[in-house]
């Protein structure tokens, strides 16, 4: 059997499940995090109201990368993980 | 079910279990691919009602069997075919499933290996998010009792008889084809092997690649230290070996000899202010564009004449394609995964070019930029697909720079768009010597034609630093090229420039 060379390190190869999902939105501290594209952020403005009035989300944590093109900064990470969950706002 | 199991060739009754085990195993979160592109995984959903999940390889022949046989069953039953997407294609298309929902998995198929499916076909049985039930093989009574379970009836038999033996699951043959060059023997020091494995496996940007063999790997590296590492690369923060880098240059199909450029050209690339983590993100054209300037050049056999830019050269082609496939396999970046370019482009294949320092009035970039002539650099910048820019008319330097501004100034969003708003971003003149000729013959520098082009480009650059300037191309012809830049400085990408070394 021919052997190949990879060219993967194989830690990145490993399979990433998808996140336990919340049982329920109610009491949650939810994260929005506005990208930085146009419009995102009014359009997390209605995602919040609707999470808050009609999901009883408990606290909503607005976050902001300071441009779409970079990874968010440790500060931003770091902010997201006391969210039980977070929505990124994706598009222009 | 056990006990109504009996069991065909190869697939003994003791085979038929309930792996309680399997239950929440990560690798059935992992999102899988249909051929339409959309993602799902297999477990996940508690409220699902009963799936039949079944595993498949075209070119088994017990596979298309039980395909053709699930055809028509109904019920809620879900193919997972091994391999690339043209197999999976190829096999709905022989089966005619076009209605049932088929995902893909690739190399090295964690998928069905956490299934348990040694053989293909695999049935599985899913309940409530939960594996209850799984067969190897094909057992007719066995899979209608399975088909009945998720709602559907199994009336046809797909040319199948009662029994037949499945064959041997992908994730079973693959794996022990990989290795690295320290757990290589010594003895594999060979230079064949098959370009059909690297289809299968995936390795390449759709065009045939270069087994990267132990033997071919190490003449790349010609006795450098596999293990030294370059640091993270990508949105994987894959980390990126000097024996990754030599796969990758084995792969484009590198000569040895290219290998201070490679190395220098993937270090630029890596470096965080080119951020190739956002450059094979983004919807956006962008992929990086090598320049290399000073000795090098010639000492490696480039073209910086006509067709610089297209095809006919091996070290203008394999060293951009060695980079990219860096980014694409190392970094994670494979097209339609985490690289999401929305039309993607020819220049992602490989953009590679040394400038015609020779034919230009001015000095070559990377003296420009402060080196000294005789040292050998490469420039990466993120850029578009090259646009042509056609002046034959202009015999004035003023009327020929106001044509070079204007294209310059449409590059992404045009001049006069109502999305108009300054690139802020590095954008590449690619300069032919005709063009550069008229522009020297009037006494021209290139700080002048840098700074017409900001005076006259209607706003859209606002900073001489924005526009780099280099000459290639035939002597015949007057032609150039614009790059267009993804985002730039500060909020993207900025171009890196590196010194090659000397081995």
């Amino acid at each position: 059997m021919t052997t190949y060379l990879s060219p993967f390190d194989d830690r990145t190869r490993e399979p990433v499940p998808f996140a336990t999902r919340l049982p329920s939105l109610a009491g949650q501290t939810i994260g929005l995090l506005d990208i930085s594209k146009p419009k995102g952020r009014e359009f997390l403005d209605r995602v919040e109201q609707l999470l808050v009035g009609s999901h009883g989300v408990g606290e909503v944590v607005r976050l902001a990368k300071p441009t779409f093109a970079r990874p968010a900064p440790p500060d931003v990470l770091s902010e997201a993980e006391r969210c039980g969950a977070v929505l990124v706002a994706l598009a222009d | 079910m056990d006990g109504a199991d009996t069991g065909g060739p190869g697939t003994p009754a003791a085979e038929v279990r309930r792996p309680a085990t399997d239950t929440g195993h990560d690798a059935l979160r992992v999102p899988l691919a249909h051929v339409d592109g959309s993602v799902r995984s297999l477990l996940g959903d508690a409220a699902a009602p009963p799936t039949l999940v079944v595993v498949v390889e075209r070119d088994c022949p017990t596979s298309q069997g039980a395909l053709r046989a699930l055809r028509d069953a109904g019920g809620a039953v879900v193919v997972l075919s091994q391999g690339r997407p043209e197999a999976a294609r190829a096999l709905i298309e022989e089966t005619g499933t076009a209605d049932l929902e088929v995902l893909i998995e690739v190399a090295p198929y964690p998928v069905s290996a956490a299934l348990g499916a040694r053989t293909v076909p695999t049935f599985v049985l899913f309940d409530a998010g939960r594996v209850v039930e799984r067969h190897e093989g094909w057992d007719r009574a066995v899979v209608a009792g399975l088909v009945t379970r998720v709602g559907g009836e199994l009336t046809g038999s797909g040319g199948l008889p009662q029994l037949k033996p499945g064959c041997q699951s992908r994730h079973t043959l693959d794996a022990p084809t990989q290795a690295t060059l320290q757990a290589a023997d010594a003895e594999l020091g060979d230079t064949g092997g098959r370009i059909e494995d690297l289809w299968d496996l995936g390795w390449h940007d759709g065009l045939p690649v270069v087994p990267p063999t132990p033997g071919r790997v190490r003449a790349m590296l010609d006795g450098r230290d596999p293990a030294t590492s370059l640091g993270p690369i990508g949105p994987v923060q894959a980390e990126v070996t000097f024996e990754r880098l030599a796969v990758c240059a084995v792969l484009a199909g590198c000569d040895p000899s290219y290998w201070p450029v490679v190395e220098a050209a993937a270090r630029a690339v890596m470096d965080p202010a080119f951020n190739a983590h956002g450059v094979i993100n983004t919807t956006h054209f962008a992929s990086p564009w090598i320049i290399v300037n000073g000795p090098v050049r010639a000492s490696i056999g480039m073209n910086a004449g006509s067709n610089v830019l297209g095809p006919g050269n091996r070290a203008n082609a394999t060293i951009g394609r060695a980079v990219r496939l860096l980014m694409q396999l190392t970094g994670g970046g494979s097209p339609g995964g985490l690289d999401q370019s929305t039309l993607g482009g020819q220049h992602k294949f490989t953009a590679c070019l040394p400038e015609r320092e020779e034919a230009s009035p001015w000095e070559p970039w990377h003296v420009t930029l402060g080196h000294d002539p005789d040292v050998s650099t490469v420039t990466v910048m993120a850029g578009e697909a090259p646009a042509g820019v056609n002046d034959h008319g202009s015999s004035s330097a003023e009327d020929l720079a106001t044509t070079l501004a204007l294209a310059m100034g449409n590059a992404q969003v045009p001049i006069g768009s109502p999305a108009f708003h300054p690139v802020n971003a590095e954008t590449l003149l690619i300069l032919s010597p005709e063009h550069a000729t008229t522009l020297g013959d009037a006494g021209w520098s290139k700080q002048d034609l840098r700074g017409f082009i900001v005076a006259h480009g209607q706003g859209k650059h606002t900073d001489v630093n924005e526009i780099v300037v280099v000459v290639a191309g035939g002597d015949a012809g007057r032609f150039s090229a614009v790059v267009a830049p993804w985002v730039g400085y500060g909020k993207g990408s900025q171009p890196v420039t590196r010194v090659i070394a000397d081995r």
